[in-house]
C-alpha cells in the first residue's frame, strides 16, 4: 500500500538499533543535510510538510515550534511516556530505530536553537530503555550529539529521563513537572503553551516520539514531499496499532486519509478480518480516551478532519476492534477502570468521578445494576464533561478528566440495551466468552 | 498597609487608575488590575464557594468548587474563579445555570469518598464542606458504593491527627507547609482517589507551625490533639485577643466552652500574623489550667501555706515599709512583668518608682540588651520589615524566638523581592534565604561590624572575597568610593540576642554603630518575651519612665506619683547581684522566675538564699515563686483583660475569656491594694481606669485606650499615634462577609458572623477630645516629631565596661576549651510548656552540637553522652554533630531542665542537670566550657 515507509523501515531488521545498521542504511543523512542547512530553513521544511503532533492532540508540529517564546534559555523535550492501553506506537520506534529517534530530536534541536534536549521514556519500556541509552551513548561517540555535532558549531546535549510510572506524565505540563523531580501534577492554564513557560520556567517544546522520528525523513526529502502523501492537512504516513478482535493485530505504517478503517481492519494485507469472521460491533479510532465508532464509520478514511468531523479523533493512532462477542459494558468498565487507576488526584471531578463511575460500572457488568444507573452515569459524566459533547468541555485542569466520559457515553448511547440486558438478566451475558476474566480482576 | 491608620482617600485614587472594569452577575464591578476573579467578587459582595482557594497562599485551582462562567474568545467556559486574574470588560456568571451544574457535581463528587461522620467530626457546625454543600450542594446523596477505607486518625505528627477519610486532597496543608512555614514535611502520596497526605517514614509533621494546616483544614481530616471532642462549634463562645506568648503579639480568638478555654484561631489581619499562629501560641492555652497556684501563699516555718489575700498583702506591706525605712531607692528590687499587660505593669511601674522611689527594677531578665535602646531605635513594623529592600538579621533565629515573624519573612523573601543578610554566629531557618551570611564567632560581632563600615578594610570577619564584601556594603548602604550613601533608607535591621553566653554590649554597641552610619534604617529589636515592649514602654526598666523617656525627662510623673528613684537604675544582672550580696531587702516577681529564666544560675541562686523577703505574683508555681515567701495567685492568658505592646510597638487589646481560677487576680489590682496599705492612693477601681491613666499621662500612648480600642476590636495601633492620621474603624457587620474559608470555625462560634476582618471595617474617627492635650504634658497632639521620646543621644552608655570598646578584646580558648554559643529554642522548659499536657513532651534534653572536626578531636559521636564543664560546674548533654558550626565552639540550648512533668510516669521533680546556666557566668564577656566524656577524666586532644 505505501512505496517506502518513513519511520518503520528498519524495523523488521534484528539488528535495527544498533549504529551500525542505522549507518548502514542511510542514518544520519539527514542530520548532516539539516546542519548544511539554516535554522529556517529546516523549520520551513517542517512547516510545508504539514507535519501533524503524532502524540494525539495532532497539533501542527511547525506551529508549535513558531511559538517558542525567544529567551536565552530553551528546552526540547521528547515525549516518549506512551502508556495508554492499545497504544504502542512509539514502543516500537524506541525499541527498534532508537537511532532515527535521535536523530530528528538533533534535528529539532538544531531547528529551534536548542541545546538541552530531554527524552522522557515510559519507565516501563525496560528493553527500550536499554537500547535508547545504548544508541545515546553510541551517537555521542559517533558526534551526532553532543559538542560540535558532525564538525558544525552546533552542539545539543541530550538525557534520557525514564519516568516513574504514571500514565497523566504523558500529559506535557505533567511530564514537565515529572522531570523537575516534582510530582507528576499537570500545570493549571494559562500558560497555555510549554513554549511561553515550560521545563523550570523556561520556553520548551514538547514533541512525539513518532513526530521527531519523522524528522530526519522531512528533510532528506523535503517536506513537499512529505505533504504530498496523505491530503489536505492530514499529511504524510502514520503508525497505526491495531488491536482487539482482530485476525492480524499490530502496527501499520500508513499513508494518511488514502486508507479508511474498513481497509485497517478487513484487509488481509492489513488486519485481515474480524477473528472468527464474526461482526464487527464497534471500534476505537484512536485510542481509548476516544469515543467509540460502529460499522458506519467503517468507510471513513484515516483522516484527523474526517475522524474529527464525525465525532471522535484520530488522536494516538491506536485501533481497537470489538466484535460482536465482546461485551461493551466491560470494555467501557476496563477503560474506566484504567482512567480510575491513573487519575493523578488533582482535580475533584476526575478524582472523585473516575472512581465512582469505575464503581458502577463494575456493578452493572457484575449483574447488581439499576435501570436508574444508567441516567447516573451520564450526569456523572456531565459533572466531568459539561454535556459529554465532542470536543469536550472541561472541569479539569487537563484533558484526562474529559476522556472518561469518551467510553462510557460511546457504550450507553449506542449500547444501552445491553446495559438493561446486565440489569435485568443480573449477569453479564457475555461471560462465558471473556478472555481474561481472572485475570481482569 | 497598616489597617487602623489609613488615608482612605488616597486608596480610592489608587483603585481608580488600575481599576478593571468587570460585569458581575450582569453588575458592573470595579476591580484592581491583576486581582484574582474569586477577591474581586468577593470585595464586591459576591461569594463564590472554594475550597483550596486561600487568601494567603498561591492559587492552585484543584478543588474546583469555584468554577464560574467566563467569557472569552470562545463563548462563555467554565473557569477557576481562584485561579483566574480580572481582565478588562470580563463578563461573569457566577450562579447561571451552567455555573451552578459545575459547583453542585464538584461537592456531589468531594462527598462520594468523604465518610459524612459530621455527627462525631470536630469540624462539624463549622466546616466549609457542610457549610458549602447546605448552600451549593445538591439536596441528596446518588452514592451507593463502598467509601474508601484508611485506618485512622493516624498521628501526623505530635500534635496533629489526620483522617485521611474526610481528606478532600484540597492542598491547603501540604501547600501551607512548603509555601508558608517552609516544613516541607507534608506532602501527597498514592494517586487518583486514593491519593494521602503522608509525612516521610523517618520524620513526623514536627513543624512548629502545625496548628496552622487543622485551622485551614475545609473539613475534618486534621484535627488538633488539644481540641479534639473537647467541644462543639455552637458551644463555643469566643474573644478577640492577642497572643502573649512572644513579643510579635499575633491576633487571635480565645474559644471556650463550658466556662473552660479550648481552643485558640489565629485572625486573618496583614499587619501581624495574616491568620497564622506558631503551636506554642495556639496550644499554649492548655497551661491555663495545669499546675496553677490558687490562693495566696505564704511560707511558715518552711513551708508554703495558703493564706488569705489580707494577710498575705498586709505582710507584704510590713516588708516593704520596714525596707523603705532603710531607703527604698535599693531596697526593693521589682523583677519581670513581661507576662503582664499594660495597664498591670504601668501600676507596678507606679508603685515600684513613683512610690518606692526604686531605682532596682528591670522587666528583662538579663536575656536582651539595654532598655533604653532598644526603645531609642527608630522602630520598624513587620509589614515595612517584610517589605523593606534588605532586612539584617543581627539576632537569634527567630524560627526558634519569634516564629511568626520568621513565618512573615519566609514567605516573602521566597518571593525574592527582599535581600537578606545575616550576621549571626550560627546557621538558623532562614540562612538558606540569605544573600549574604556572616558567622561572627562569639565576642567578634563588633568588630564585624566595625569592618563592614570601615571601608579600607578587605576582609570582613572571616569573610575575604572582594565582590561578596562589596556586595554585603552595597546592600547595606554602605558608602564606597563614589557610590553615594543612601544612608540605610529602605532596610530593616532585626536586632537581638543570637548568644545568650556572649554579654550584651556586643550587640549593643553595633546596634548603636549601625543607627550612627545609617540614620534612616529602620530596627525591630527582638526582644523575645511577651509583653516585654509593653513592660518597656510603661517604664519597668531602668532609667526609663512610662511613655519611652528618660527618667531626668520625668518632671511630670514626679508631680503627679509623688517621687522617682533618685539614682540611676540597674539591670537585674546587677540587681541580682546586689541580692546575692545581701544588699537588698526585699525582692517581688511580676511574674519572672530567674531560678528558670536567668543566664547565670549560680546568680540567681544566691541572689535568692541571701534576699531575706521574695514576693512572687506568679500564676504557676515555678521554680522561683516556689523558693519565695510570699506567692500571690495571679490571672494568666485567657482571664486577664488590657493592652500589649508588641515588638513593633503595636497596641491591641488583650481580651478576658474565662474567670482566673479560685483567688488569682490581676497584678494592677494588687499594685493598687498594696499601694493603699502604704497610704497612697492610685484612684484605680477598674480595669478602664487604669487604662484612661495610661492614655491621659503616657503621651506616647495618646488616644490609646482600651476604650478606644473596644469600638474596634481590629490589629490595634502602632504608638505614637499621630492625631492627624487617626482613623481607627468601627466594627460594621454588614461589610464583612461570611467567609468560612479564611477564618474557618470563628464564624460558626458567633452568630454566624466573620470576624472582624482587615479591611472590613468601617473607618470612623477618634473622638476629638480623648486627644486633648493634658494639663503638664509637653508636646502638641498634631507634632510628628518624636523628640520627646528617647533618642540614641540620651541612651546611658555602657557602665560596665568603662573603658569603651576596646575591652571587648575575645579572651583566647585554650585547646581543650570551646567557646559557648546558648541560644533560645521554641519548646524550653518554662512553665508554659511544661504545664500543657499534649506539649510537654517536647521539650527536649540539653544537646550539645559539635562540628564533626570537634567531635573527633573529643573522640565523641551523635547521640552519646557528654558532661559539660565551667566554673566548676558539671552538666550533662547529649552530642549532636552539626556540620555548618565551625570548630572551637560548641551550642547549649537555654532552660532545659528536666522537665518537671507532671503528665508522664517520667517526673523528674527539680532535675536540672541538663541546665546550661549552670556554667555561665554574669561578669564574663564570653563563656568557654570543656568537655569531659563519660568515665574518663579529661580526654586531651591529640
Amino acid at each position: 500500500m505505501l512505496n517506502e515507509p518513513i519511520v518503520t523501515k528498519r524495523v523488521e531488521l534484528d539488528d535495527s538499533h544498533t549504529l551500525q545498521r542505522y549507518l548502514a542504511t542511510g542514518g544520519y543523512e539527514g542530520l548532516k543535510k539539516a546542519l548544511s542547512m539554516t535554522r529556517e530553513q529546516v523549520r520551513e521544511e517542517v512547516t510545508k510538510a504539514s507535519l501533524l503532533g503524532r502524540g494525539g492532540a495532532g497539533f501542527p508540529a511547525g506551529r508549535k515550534w513558531s511559538m517558542l517564546r525567544q529567551a536565552p534559555v530553551s528546552y526540547l523535550v521528547v515525549n516518549g511516556d506512551e502508556s495508554e492501553p492499545a497504544t504502542f506506537k512509539d514502543h516500537l520506534l524506541v525499541e527498534r530505530d532508537p537511532h532515527q529517534l535521535i536523530e530528528g530530536t538533533v534535528i529539532a534541536a538544531y531547528a529551534l536553537g536548542v541545546t538541552q534536549a530531554f527524552i522522557f521514556i515510559r519507565g516501563e519500556f525496560a528493553l527500550g530503555i536499554e537500547r535508547l541509552t545504548a544508541a545515546c551513548n553510541e551517537a555521542y561517540g559517533h558526534n551526532a550529539v553532543g559538542k560540535n555535532i558532525f564538525g558544525s558549531d552546533f552542539s545539543v546535549d541530550l538525557v534520557i529521563h525514564p519516568g516513574a510510572g504514571a500514565y497523566i506524565c504523558g500529559e506535557e505540563t505533567s511530564l514537565i513537572e515529572s522531570l523537575e523531580g516534582n510530582r507528576g501534577f499537570p500545570r493549571i492554564k494559562p500558560p497555555f503553551f510549554p513554549a511561553v513557560t515550560g521545563l523550570y520556567g523556561e520556553p520548551t517544546v514538547v514533541n512525539n516520539v513518532e513526530t521527531m522520528s519523522n524528522l530526519p525523513w522531512i528533510v532528506l526529502n523535503g517536506g513537499d514531499a512529505f505533504a504530498a502523501l496523505g491530503q489536505g492537512s492530514s499529511a504524510g504516513t502514520r503508525l497505526f496499532a491495531l488491536s482487539g478482535r482482530v485476525k492480524n493485530p499490530g502496527w501499520y505504517e500508513l499513508e494518511m486519509s488514502k486508507t479508511t478503517f474498513r481497509d485497517l481492519i478487513y484487509d488481509k494485507n492489513l488486519g485481515g478480518g474480524i477473528i472468527g469472521d464474526k461482526k464487527i460491533k464497534a471500534f476505537i479510532p484512536g485510542g481509548v480516551s476516544a469515543p467509540w465508532f460502529f460499522e458506519e464509520h467503517l468507510d471513513l478514511g484515516l483522516d484527523q478532519d474526517a475522524v474529527a468531523k464525525a465525532g471522535s479523533m484520530l488522536g494516538s493512532g491506536s485501533v481497537v476492534v470489538m466484535d460482536e462477542t465482546t461485551c461493551p459494558v466491560r470494555a467501557s468498565w476496563r477503560i474506566t477502570r484504567f482512567f480510575h487507576r491513573e487519575s493523578c488526584g488533582q482535580c475533584t471531578p476526575c478524582r472523585e468521578g473516575s472512581g465512582w463511575l469505575e464503581k458502577i460500572m463494575r456493578r452493572i457488568e457484575e449483574g447488581s445494576g439499576r435501570p436508574e444507573d444508567l441516567d447516573l452515569l451520564m450526569d456523572v459524566c456531565d459533572s466531568i464533561a459539561p454535556g459529554v459533547t465532542w470536543p469536550p468541555q472541561q472541569t479539569t485542569i487537563c484533558v484526562l478528566g474529559p476522556s472518561i466520559p469518551s467510553s462510557i457515553a460511546s457504550a450507553i448511547r449506542h449500547c444501552r440495551d445491553e446495559f438493561l440486558e446486565h440489569i435485568t438478566l443480573g449477569h453479564c451475558p457475555y461471560e462465558k466468552d471473556h478472555i481474561l476474566t481472572g485475570a481482569a480482576r | 498597609m497598616t489597617d487602623t491608620i489609613n488615608n482612605p482617600s488616597q486608596a480610592e485614587n489608587e483603585e481608580a487608575d488600575n481599576a478593571v472594569n468587570v460585569l458581575l452577575d450582569g453588575v458592573a464591578i470595579k476591580a484592581h488590575e491583576g486581582e484574582l476573579l474569586i477577591e474581586a467578587a468577593e470585595r464586591n459582595g459576591v461569594f463564590i464557594p472554594r475550597f483550596c482557594y486561600h487568601p494567603h497562599m498561591k492559587p492552585v485551582g484543584v478543588c474546583r468548587m469555584c468554577l464560574v462562567e467566563v467569557s472569552g474568545p470562545r463563548g462563555f467556559t467554565l473557569q477557576p474563579a481562584c485561579y483566574l486574574k480580572v481582565q478588562e470588560n470580563m463578563e461573569v456568571m457566577t450562579s447561571s445555570h451552567k455555573a451552578k451544574r459545575a459547583q453542585e457535581g464538584v461537592l456531589e463528587l468531594l462527598l462520594v469518598n468523604h465518610p459524612l461522620d459530621c455527627p462525631v467530626c470536630d469540624k462539624g457546625g463549622e466546616c466549609p464542606l457542610q457549610d458549602q454543600t447546605m448552600s451549593y450542594g445538591p439536596g441528596e446523596s446518588r452514592f451507593i458504593e463502598e467509601k474508601r477505607h484508611f485506618d485512622k486518625p493516624i498521628e501526623l505528627g505530635p500534635l496533629t491527627y489526620l483522617d485521611r477519610e474526610r481528606c478532600i486532597q484540597c492542598s491547603r496543608c501540604t501547600r501551607f507547609a512548603a509555601e508558608v512555614a517552609g516544613d516541607p514535611q507534608i506532602d501527597f502520596a498514592g494517586r487518583g482517589d486514593m491519593t494521602i497526605v503522608a509525612t516521610s517514614p523517618t520524620r513526623p509533621f514536627d513543624s512548629y507551625f502545625s496548628g496552622n494546616t487543622v485551622q485551614i483544614c475545609p473539613v475534618g481530616a486534621l484535627t488538633a490533639k488539644a481540641y479534639r471532642f473537647k467541644s462543639r462549634p455552637w458551644d463555643l463562645e469566643q474573644a478577640e485577643t492577642t497572643c502573649t506568648l512572644c513579643s510579635v503579639g499575633c491576633r487571635e480568638v480565645a474559644q471556650s466552652s463550658a466556662g473552660e478555654l479550648v481552643r485558640y484561631l489565629g485572625v486573618d489581619n496583614l499587619a501581624v500574623n495574616q491568620s497564622w499562629l506558631c503551636d506554642k501560641g495556639r496550644y499554649g492555652f492548655e497551661a491555663v489550667t495545669n499546675g496553677r497556684v490558687l490562693t495566696p501563699l505564704a511560707r511558715h516555718e518552711g513551708v508554703l501555706e495558703e493564706v488569705r489575700w489580707a494577710d498575705a498583702l498586709a505582710d507584704i506591706a510590713a516588708g516593704i515599709r520596714s525596707a523603705l525605712a532603710k531607703g527604698g531607692n535599693d531596697q526593693i528590687a521589682v523583677l519581670g512583668g513581661a507576662k503582664f499587660v499594660n495597664e498591670d505593669n504601668y501600676a507596678w511601674a507606679r508603685l515600684a518608682k513613683g512610690v518606692f522611689g526604686s531605682e532596682l527594677v528591670d522587666a528583662q531578665s538579663g536575656d536582651g540588651f539595654n532598655a533604653e535602646l532598644a526603645l531609642a531605635l527608630p522602630r520598624a513594623t513587620i509589614e515595612e520589615t517584610v517589605n523593606a529592600k534588605t532586612v539584617v538579621l543581627i539576632s537569634g533565629d527567630l524560627k526558634e524566638e519569634l516564629p511568626v515573624l520568621y513565618l512573615r519573612l519566609y514567605q516573602d523573601l521566597a518571593k525574592g523581592m527582599t535581600n537578606l543578610v545575616e550576621i549571626s554566629p550560627t546557621v538558623t531557618s532562614l540562612s538558606g534565604s540569605a544573600k549574604i551570611k556572616l558567622s561572627p564567632r562569639p565576642g567578634e560581632l563588633f568588630s564585624v561590624i566595625e569592618d563592614i563600615f570601615d571601608t579600607s578594610k578587605k576582609a570582613v570577619g572571616a569573610l575575604k572575597d572582594e565582590s561578596t564584601i562589596s556586595a554585603l556594603r552595597q546592600l547595606l548602604d554602605v558608602s564606597e568610593g563614589d557610590v553615594p550613601n543612601g544612608e540605610g533608607e529602605g532596610t530593616v535591621f532585626i536586632v537581638g540576642r543570637a548568644n545568650l553566653a556572649e554579654a550584651p554590649i556586643y550587640i549593643e554597641e553595633s546596634v548603636k554603630l549601625i543607627a550612627s552610619k545609617l540614620p534612616k534604617a529602620k530596627f525591630l529589636p527582638a526582644l523575645r518575651r511577651g509583653n516585654i515592649f509593653g513592660a518597656l514602654d510603661m517604664g519597668l526598666a531602668p532609667n526609663l519612665l512610662p511613655g519611652r523617656i528618660n527618667s531626668d525627662k520625668g518632671d511630670f510623673f514626679r508631680r503627679t506619683w509623688g517621687t522617682l528613684p533618685a539614682a540611676p537604675g540597674l539591670g537585674t544582672p546587677e540587681i541580682l547581684a546586689k541580692c546575692a550580696e545581701g544588699e537588698v531587702s526585699v525582692l517581688i516577681l511580676l511574674g519572672s522566675d530567674p531560678l528558670s529564666d536567668f543566664f547565670d544560675q549560680e546568680l540567681a541562686e544566691k541572689a535568692f538564699e541571701n534576699t531575706p523577703f521574695i514576693v512572687a505574683l506568679a500564676s504557676h508555681l515555678d521554680p522561683s515563686a516556689a523558693s519565695a515567701d510570699i506567692v500571690l495567685p495571679v490571672s494568666y492568658m485567657g482571664e486577664t483583660a488590657g493592652t500589649v505592646t508588641n515588638l513593633e510597638g503595636r497596641v491591641s487589646v488583650v481580651s478576658q475569656k474565662v474567670t482566673p481560677p479560685a483567688l488569682a487576680r490581676q497584678p494592677w489590682a494588687i499594685a493598687t491594694d498594696i499601694a493603699r496599705l502604704l497610704e497612697e492612693d492610685f484612684g484605680f477601681r477598674t480595669l478602664e481606669q487604669v487604662s484612661q491613666e495610661i492614655s491621659d499621662t503616657v503621651f506616647l500612648y495618646r488616644g490609646v485606650s482600651l476604650a478606644s480600642f473596644r469600638r474596634y476590636a481590629g490589629n490595634g495601633a502602632v504608638v505614637p499615634v499621630k492625631a492627624a492620621e487617626v482613623k481607627i474603624g468601627s466594627l460594621s457587620k454588614s461589610s464583612a462577609i461570611f467567609d468560612p474559608i479564611a477564618t474557618p470555625g470563628i464564624a460558626s462560634a458567633e452568630e454566624q458572623g466573620a470576624p472582624i476582618k482587615t479591611g472590613s471595617a468601617k473607618p470612623v474617627e477618634f473622638e476629638e477630645d480623648s486627644l486633648k492635650e493634658t494639663a503638664g504634658l509637653p508636646g502638641d497632639n498634631s507634632s510628628k516629631d518624636n523628640s520627646y521620646f528617647i533618642s540614641l543621644a540620651d541612651v546611658t552608655p555602657n557602665s560596665r565596661h568603662a573603658g569603651g570598646l576596646e575591652v571587648i578584646a575575645e579572651p583566647k580558648a585554650d585547646k581543650y576549651g570551646l567557646r559557648l554559643i546558648l541560644q533560645r529554642d521554641l519548646y524550653d522548659a518554662g512553665s508554659t510548656l511544661t504545664n500543657c499536657p499534649t506539649m510537654a513532651p517536647l521539650v527536649g534534653e540539653q544537646e550539645i552540637s559539635l562540628s564533626p572536626s570537634e567531635a573527633g578531636n573529643f573522640g565523641l559521636q551523635s547521640g552519646s553522652s557528654v558532661n559539660v564543664t565551667a566554673k566548676s560546674q558539671k552538666i550533662e548533654a547529649k552530642v549532636k554533630i552539626d556540620d555548618t558550626l565551625p570548630a572551637g565552639v560548641a551550642v547549649l540550648k537555654a532552660n532545659k531542665n528536666k522537665v518537671r512533668d507532671i503528665f508522664s510516669a517520667e517526673a523528674v521533680a527539680g532535675d536540672i542537670s541538663g541546665r546550661a546556666e549552670l556554667l555561665l557566668d554574669a561578669s564574663s564577656l564570653v563563656t568557654d566550657i570543656r568537655l569531659e566524656t563519660k568515665n574518663e577524666k579529661k580526654k586531651e586532644l591529640g
